[in-house]
């Protein structure tokens, strides 16, 4: 049973931390398709050390945040941090100032057909600011508000909503009726 | 359905906890198979040094005096009430057999006095238990984890890893994960009850019936005696 045992053991932890290490990982990463490889990292090195000692009289979920960490940094070169940095860095002020995007568009007003929507996440996905995937995860699916996200992601609500507003229209302009990526 | 939910839904297809899940217990899997084959490969290239010790030994006998028959003792005690033969599994032919359950476990919050252990007896060390029910479903087609299917204590060391499990039932065979093959296996009796004892590695495993009661233990980390002392304070 010992196996079985730590497998229920490492089953509850999974169901009471997975959705938090989640966002954590979203949120740290550099790249949010590398996402699901972190996650696995993360679980796999909590699997590994469940094996070795006893983990009841610790904080679980502070715990897993710091093996993950380990893996995000192991995860990225130098290299690859330097790149994604200078792509995607963004001065919010600058925003601002060249923002003249209406913050009023809703995505429901977007008309895009039903089955493109995975299209759309992977169009979201494959920005080079990363921020954008980000901010959409938070915003979209977890239905955070853009204070909240702010906070999270230390930028400004300014630079959150442009993202937003600028990416809907993004998404019009390419998946609307007359959209380069409409399926007709 | 909105905008928002159908992006919601393409978001959580592809970043889904439920496959990340599955992803990382085949992972597992294949990690546990991997640490199998490389144990069975370690033992392989083993046996090649362990003959040059063996011969290097046996010339080194044969020039001084001749070479002692009981060189392979089996693992067998011998008391009045006791025979216990130890199948040790690293040596058998099919080895670990898996076995998927499908089952529920939960926990036992007041350890409630279990009658069929009254008495058993586990080294002080051990000061760590828990209890839990092992639930199962019906039927195949069965949503609910509604048939109990057996109890488990666990004795455990948090400091050195040792631990003792003991599950039971009256009515069904405690279910487990893996399955020691049988082939070649012999019998120890205890107190006139008949049990196959398997060991790998640092665990013993063994499944027995005593007056009507199926017990299943597995113990990792202890020793010969500290297990023989525990089944006769089970088998009585």
């Amino acid at each position: 049973m010992t196996s079985q045992y730590n497998l229920y053991k490492f089953n509850g932890i999974y169901d009471k931390t997975h959705l938090d290490l989640l966002k954590y990982v979203v949120i740290k990463c550099h790249n949010i398709n590398d996402t699901n490889d972190i996650m696995q990292e993360t679980y796999l090195e909590l699997w590994n050390i469940l094996n070795k000692r006893d983990l009841s009289n610790i904080n679980i979920k502070s715990y897993l945040i710091g093996i993950a960490n380990n893996k995000i940094k192991k995860h990225y070169t130098l290299l690859q941090k330097l790149k994604t940095i200078s792509l995607s860095q963004t001065n919010d002020k600058e925003i601002e100032l060249i923002d003249t995007i209406e913050d009023k568009m809703n995505i429901n007003d977007i008309i895009i057909k039903e089955d493109n929507w995975n299209t759309v996440w992977k169009y979201i996905k494959s920005k080079k600011n990363q921020d954008i995937p980000k901010v959409f995860y938070l915003y979209y699916k977890l239905e955070l508000s853009i204070k909240e996200i702010s906070k999270e992601l230390k930028k400004s609500e300014s630079y959150i909503k442009h993202l937003i507003y600028r990416t809907l229209h993004e998404l019009q302009d390419n998946f609307g009726n007359e959209g380069k990526y409409n399926d007709k | 359905m909105t905008n928002k939910e159908k992006l919601k839904k393409a978001i959580e297809q592809d970043i889904n906890p439920k496959d990340c899940y599955k992803e990382i217990i085949n992972k597992i899997e294949r990690e546990e198979k991997m640490k199998k084959k490389n144990n069975n490969l370690w033992k392989w290239s083993f046996v090649p040094i362990c003959l040059v010790t063996i011969i290097s030994g046996v010339l080194l006998i044969n020039n001084s005096k001749e070479l002692n028959p009981n060189i392979n003792i089996p693992n067998i005690e011998t008391k009045d009430n006791v025979s216990l033969y130890i199948n040790d599994i690293s040596k058998m032919t099919q080895g670990v057999l898996r076995s998927d359950t499908d089952v529920k476990i939960t926990n036992i919050e007041n350890i409630s006095y279990f009658k069929e252990i009254a008495g058993i007896k586990i080294p002080s060390d051990l000061d760590n238990k828990e209890a839990h029910e092992i639930y199962v479903k019906p039927d195949k087609d069965s949503q609910e984890y509604n048939v109990l299917q057996s109890y488990v204590v666990n004795y455990s060391n948090t400091e050195n890893n040792r631990n003792i499990i003991v599950s039971f039932s009256k009515d069904n065979k405690p279910i487990r994960d893996y399955y020691f093959s049988e082939e070649g296996s012999k019998m120890s009796k205890i107190n006139n009850i008949e049990l196959k004892i398997f060991k790998y590695d640092e665990l013993y495993f063994t499944e027995f019936n005593y007056e009507g009661i199926n017990f299943d233990i597995e113990t990792s980390k202890i020793t010969e005696q500290e297990l023989t002392d525990l089944l006769l304070s089970i088998i009585k």
